[in-house]
This record gives structure tokens, C-alpha cells and sequence, in this order.
């Protein structure tokens, strides 16, 4: 799985290509503990690439969410598309995430 | 992690009870061995010299009947080779016939022998006497007197060679010896955390309140650590207790407490609380990440250690040693190699009753600090970009009001010059006013029908003369319906606008800018290619950031305010459309416009 990483000032804006399925899941966890640690909690994800997301993609994502908040923060998501956000707000885990309509609010959020 | 210096004094090095013990058991069993080996060997060795003495003596008491014999039939040559032959033979020293004087008729060794011959008369022998090694026997020599035989047995009992049995048993002690020292080794090494544990217990005894200086080398194993992490624990549970009591003696109630821990731990900035020596006695959960520590590990630990700047050590000593009641503020990137992340620490003493103390805030500024320079950078920007329209109108106006009499061809193009830039000025402006309005959330859409084909007409004439100007093959590539779609006509003619606008502007002459439509159920696409520079693909999404002005340096000459684009996407967000980008450098750019056919269903940025 493609996951593209670029830096919006001091924000690092990490887009999945594609479903968060299985172990893409996995490869998407990485990258993002990564991405983490790197920036201390200073990074977005944007889900504009991202039709689905399964049981182990919201694993994945509470999983990095749950890491952040020890420091204080959670993980913001934007570009979010409609079937990802029903998912979430199906499974009741929308209220771990915050959410933006797109990448330079979400990046503008660390101000 | 080592012991502190002042606990390594108060331990006996790295001996302990354990180590004395052993050293104890391997002393008695080495002298147990010692004696018991030597015990074994001196008694198997007198049975042995004992057994030969009796041998000796029943073959000598043979021998002492066939010298008194041979004696009595004056034979003195045949006893003196009897006794060589039974010397050599018989294993023994020597033997030898004395008399009373002490002469020697015969000897085994011939060469000893003082009379060559029976003397008539001779003294009597004294008392005769043997003993471990030599026996004494009389000899009657008939006629004449009494002489003595002395038999010397061969070798003695030191020289003797120690049996196998000897050899075994001191083999096996000194195995025994070898494996009670590896023992003792191991067990040691076994014990030692052990020891450094009952070290610490007793320094604790005798007065060390300090978790702290009680922490043991964690090299001595398992038990070392679990000692150390107790010390932890108890080091949290006093900063708790020590918090509680603060709370409480305040007059709230307890339950307070863990909503304040609670609380600090939700906090995105970093808390950390020192003592007078500025050791952490808290620390929230984001202090934990900006210090790149574990918690555990941070209590205790000295803070200016894990933030590595002496400068911020200078400036925070006081404050924790409450010397200094005023706030300090410090910028400083804590570790360069992490994201340059730049972080603002600020502390204040707390000034408790009878300890120092402060309070430290780690807030990571990085952020705002990039926001300040691309804000700086701005401001830069736009000063240039208003300053060069203003310049002009000035100087052409000048020229204007100096020479009245200037001829009336020169006085249209200068007002058409001055006319120019007023526009030019007005559509920064109106730029810069959309943009903030967009940021704040007030820019409203007029939607109605639009007819895109009127739209297009509009464009195609407004960019005629600047790209014949600039010699770039401007071309409209349309279907001969376009359709007609609900939107905010100003605003989506803007974006078009901006995006053939910078198409000109990027493309050098010679050039070739297209613009397609294309259309599907839902959605219509216009489509505006160039044969520019192109931007490359780090840069496709930092475009559309506001007032970002490509790294490229063949654009240093085109001036831009780094709003046009930006402001074209949002608008035809807030259509409930986009505009992505497929680019090449050195081979052009395309830009896409799409939009909804029908209505917004939202107009919220």
C-alpha cells in the first residue's frame, strides 16, 4: 500500500492510497507510530484516498489515537469520506478522532 | 545506572554477607582437605616403611646365623661377598659387620672396611639398638668376642613415592577445591543484586530517605531492577501524596486529586514539577513525548539532564532553588534531531513552605513559529506586490501633473498605464479580502444558472491580447453545447481566471495553453493544460497553501502573491467541487476544475 507523506510546515500529512484493510492496516499503523514519534503528535491524516476502512484499519487508528492521547492529543482525520465517517459513527468511535474538512484546516488546527 | 558515591561509601565494596559466608565454607573446606590429605599419605607410608622393617628383619636374622657360621670357620672373604651380594640383591642400604671399636671387617660396600682381617681382640659392643630404617644385630664370633651387624635399609620414608590411592585422594580434593570456587563464583554473581539490595536496606536504616540514592547498579540482574522499579513507584507515590497534601491543605477534598492528575495528563502542553535540584517529581503524559521519556523513568532523573541545554539549566536553577519569583520563558529546539520541533519553556518556582521547587511548561511552538515565517514572508510578498502597482501610478501621474502641455496620444497611454495598474491593485486587493473572508467562514455563494458557454466566451476574450501579448497559442477546446450549471458565477469564473492567469504567467513564450471541457452525469471538468515549467510532485499540494511561492528558481523573475491558487480551490470547494493537479517539470501543468452539476448541498468552508 501506498502511503504518501508530505510536510505542511512543521504538520507531516500522511494519505493512505487505498482501503485500510488487513495488512495494509498494519503497514498504515507503522507509518503512522512512525510519523508519531518523528513529529510528536504534529501530523493529519488524510483520508481522501481512503474509500473503506475494515475492523483491523479502525484497530490500526485507535490504536495510534489511544498512543496520542497519553500526550494530550488525539489523531486528526479530514477529507474523510462519507462511508468512512458512517463507519465510524456506526462503531461509536467518531468522538476519538477530530475531524476537518480538509487538509489546511486539519494542518492549521496546531496553531 | 550506577550507585551514587556517597551510598558506594557507606557498602563494604562489593563484598557482602553472602560473599563472607562463602568465603567462610571454601577456608574450612580447603584445610579439611588440606589435613585430611596429609593425614592419608603420612600413614600409608609408615605402614609401608613398617612392613620392610620387618621383612629386614627376618632376612637379617637369616643372614646373622650365616655370618656367625662362616665367622666360625674363619671365613672371612665369604661373608664379606655374602653381604655385597645380599646388599645389592637384597635392596638394603647397606650392611656392614663393626665392632666394638668401631673398625669394619665387612661391608657391602667393600671400600668402607677398616680391618682386613679378624683382629684378635676388640672392645665390647655397646647396647645395640634399631629403629624405623636401620636394625642392629649381635654376632658371636667365637673365640674372639661379640661384633654387631648394622643393616641400613635403602631410601627413607620421605623419599618415598606416594601410592595411587594418595594420588587419587588429592586429585579429587583439588577437583573438589576447583568446583567449590566455581560455586562460590556463580553464587556470587547470583547473589550480588541481592547484596546490593541488603546494602541499600541497611544504608536505608541508618538515616537515606532519598529513593534515589537507594537505586542499585540494574547490572546485577532481575532482582536489581525490581528493586529500582519499587524505588520508582515509591518516588510516585510521594510526588502523589506530596500533591494530595497540597490539595488537602488547601481544604479541598481528596477525590480533587486524581481529577488534578486526570486533568494534567489531558493537557496537550507539558507539565513537569522539580524539586530544589530541579529532579522531576511529575511529569504529565506530554511531557513524556517531548522528553522522548518514559514516565517511570523521568521521576527522579534530573530535568536538565533530559532537556540537554545548560543554558535552559541556568535559567531554570533559580527558579527551582526559589531564589527567583519571577517567570522565565525559553525557545529553544530541546533535541535538533527530532523534526526541528522548536519548544517554549517557561517555569515558575512554586515556593512551597519549606522545600524549593517549580513549575516547567513545555508548549511546542513549532507550528506557530513556521505560521510566523511564512506570515513574515507574506508580508514581504505582499508589500512588493502593492508597492509596484502604487509606484508606477505615482511616477506616471508626475509625469502627468510636471508636463501639462504633454501631447494628447502620450496622456491616454499613460492613463491607460495608470488605469492598469488601479485594476491590477483592485484584484489584490479583492484577492486578499476573499481569502479572509473564506478564513473566516463569511463568503457567501449568489448561485444561479450559469451558462458556461457565455462563461467561456467571457474568458476567451479576456485572455486574447495578453497571451498574443506574450506570443502563447491560447486555444478553447469546447463541444458545441456546454451545459448549463448551478453556481456562483463570479466566484467560478475567478477560479478559471486565476488558473489560465497563471498558465500565461508560467509559460514561456512560444508557448501553448488549452483549455477542454468534459462532462459526465454528474459532474462537469474544464481542463487548463500549459506547456510550462511544471511543478514537481513535492510541490503539487504545497501550491494550493496560502501565499506559498514555489522553491523553483526559474520563477524568481514572475511576480505572485501566492493567493490565486488557493483561492480558486476554495472557491470551487465551496461549489462542492475541486481542482487537482497532474504536472511535469519542463513539460507543463494541467489543472482541473470540477463541479457538481447540481446545486451545493453545502456551502460550509
Amino acid at each position: 500500500m501506498q502511503i504518501k507523506e508530505q510536510r505542511h510546515g512543521a504538520v507531516t500529512v500522511i494519505a493512505p492510497q487505498g482501503a485500510l484493510v488487513q495488512a495494509d492496516a498494519d503497514e498504515f499503523h507503522q507509518v503512522a507510530e512512525r510519523v508519531m514519534t518523528r513529529s510528536m503528535g504534529r501530523f493529519v491524516v488524510d483520508m481522501s484516498a481512503t474509500p473503506y476502512v475494515d475492523s483491523a484499519g479502525l484497530e490500526a487508528m485507535l490504536s495510534v489515537t489511544e498512543q496520542l492521547s497519553q500526550g494530550g492529543q488525539v489523531m486528526k482525520l479530514c477529507n474523510a469520506c462519507e462511508t468512512v465517517r458512517e463507519i465510524l459513527e456506526i462503531t461509536d468511535l467518531s468522538s476519538y478522532f477530530e475531524h476537518y474538512a480538509d487538509v489546511n484546516t486539519a494542518v492549521r488546527s496546531f496553531l | 545506572m550506577t550507585t551514587p558515591g556517597h551510598i558506594r561509601r557507606l557498602l563494604p565494596g562489593d563484598e557482602s554477607v553472602v560473599a563472607g559466608l562463602g568465603l567462610g565454607a571454601a577456608a574450612v573446606v580447603v584445610i579439611t582437605s588440606a589435613t585430611l590429605w596429609w593425614v592419608t599419605v603420612h600413614a600409608e607410608r609408615d605402614a609401608i616403611a613398617r612392613g620392610r622393617q620387618n621383612t629386614a628383619q627376618v632376612l637379617t636374622g637369616a643372614l646373622a646365623q650365616s655370618v656367625e657360621t662362616m665367622l666360625s670357620n674363619d671365613e672371612l672373604s665369604s661373608v664379606r661377598r655374602l653381604l655385597t651380594d645380599v646388599g645389592r640383591e637384597g635392596g638394603f642400604g647397606a650392611l656392614r659387620i663393626e665392632l666394638g671399636d668401631g673398625g669394619i671387617i665387612a661391608d657391602s660396600d667393600p671400600a668402607r672396611i677398616t680391618h682386613q682381617s679378624i683382629p684378635n681382640v676388640w672392645p665390647p659392643v655397646g647396647e645395640l639398638t634399631s629403629g624405623l630404617g636401620f636394625l642392629q644385630l649381635p654376632l658371636r664370633v667365637p673365640g674372639k668376642g661379640e661384633a654387631m651387624l648394622r643393616v641400613e635399609l635403602s631410601g627413607d620414608a620421605e623419599t618415598l613415592a606416594p601410592s595411587t590411592a594418595e594420588a587419587w585422594v588429592g586429585g579429587v580434593s583439588a577437583g573438589a577445591l576447583a568446583a567449590l570456587g566455581l560455586l562460590y563464583r556463580v553464587v556470587r554473581r547470583r547473589t550480588r543484586g541481592l547484596a546490593a539490595i541488603s546494602d541499600a536496606l541497611r544504608a536505608a536504616s541508618e538515616g537515606e530517605k532519598e529513593p534515589r540514592a537507594l537505586e542499585v547498579d540494574e547490572r546485577h540482574g532481575p532482582q536489581a531492577i525490581a528493586w529500582n522499579t519499587l524505588l520508582s513507584e515509591l518516588l510516585r507515590l510521594r510526588a502523589q501524596q506530596s500533591m494530595r497534601s497540597g490539595v488537602e491543605g488547601r481544604g479541598e477534598s481528596s477525590g480533587a486529586v486524581d481529577d488534578l492528575a486526570a486533568a494534567c495528563d489531558a493537557l496537550w502542553h507539558g507539565l513537569v514539577v522539580v524539586d530544589d535540584e530541579l529532579r522531576v517529581r511529575y511529569a504529565n503524559g506530554a511531557a513524556a513525548v517531548f522528553l522522548a521519556s518514559r514516565r517511570e523513568g523521568l521521576l527522579g532523573a534530573e530535568l536538565t539532564a533530559r532537556i540537554g541545554d545548560q543554558e535552559i539549566a541556568a535559567a531554570l536553577r533559580p527558579l527551582a532553588g526559589g531564589n527567583q519569583r519571577t517567570r522565565v520563558v525559553i525557545e529553544r529546539a530541546i533535541d535538533p534531531t527530532r523534526d526541528d520541533a522548536v519548544f517554549r519553556i517557561s517555569g515558575r518556582t512554586i515556593g512551597q513552605r519549606d522545600s524549593g521547587g517549580a513549575v516547567v511548561l513545555i508548549e511546542d511552538v513549532t507550528q506557530q513559529r513556521v505560521a510566523d515565517r511564512s506570515r513574515n514572508a507574506f508580508v514581504a510578498q505582499v508589500t512588493h506586490e502593492l508597492r509596484t502597482p502604487l509606484t508606477n501610478m505615482r511616477l506616471y501621474v508626475e509625469s502627468l501633473l510636471e508636463k501639462p502641455d504633454t501631447d494628447e496620444t502620450t496622456r491616454l497611454q499613460f492613463m491607460n498605464i495608470i488605469n492598469g495598474e488601479v485594476r491590477r491593485l483592485e484584484r489584490i486587493v479583492g484577492d486578499m479580502l476573499s481569502v479572509s473572508e473564506i478564513e473566516a467562514g463569511t463568503l457567501k455563494l449568489t448561485t444561479d444558472d450559469v451558462r458556461l458557454a457565455a462563461l467561456m466566451e467571457d474568458l476567451e476574450r479576456d485572455f486574447r491580447h495578453p497571451a498574443k501579448a506574450k506570443n502563447i497559442k491560447l486555444k478553447f477546446t469546447l463541444p458545441p453545447k456546454l451545459p448549463v450549471v448551478v453556481a456562483d458565477r463570479d466566484k467560478i469564473l475567478l477560479a478559471v481566471s486565476n488558473l489560465i492567469g497563471n498558465a500565461l504567467k508560467y509559460t514561456p513564450e512560444g508557448g501553448e495553453v488549452t483549455v477542454r471541457f468534459r462532462e459526465d452525469a454528474d459532474r462537469v471538468a474544464i481542463d487548463v493544460s500549459d506547456t510550462g515549467l511544471g511543478i514537481s510532485e513535492d510541490e503539487s499540494e504545497l501550491v494550493f497553501e496560502r501565499f506559498y511561492r514555489s522553491k523553483d528558481q526559474r520563477i524568481d523573475g514572475i511576480s505572485g502573491s501566492g493567493l490565486g491558487l488557493p483561492l480558486a480551490r476554495q472557491v470551487v470547494r465551496l461549489h462542492g467541487g475541486d481542482i487537482t493537479l497532474v504536472s511535469a517539470v519542463g513539460k507543463g501543468s494541467t489543472f482541473t476544475i470540477t463541479l457538481p452539476k447540481s446545486a451545493p448541498l453545502s456551502i460550509a468552508a
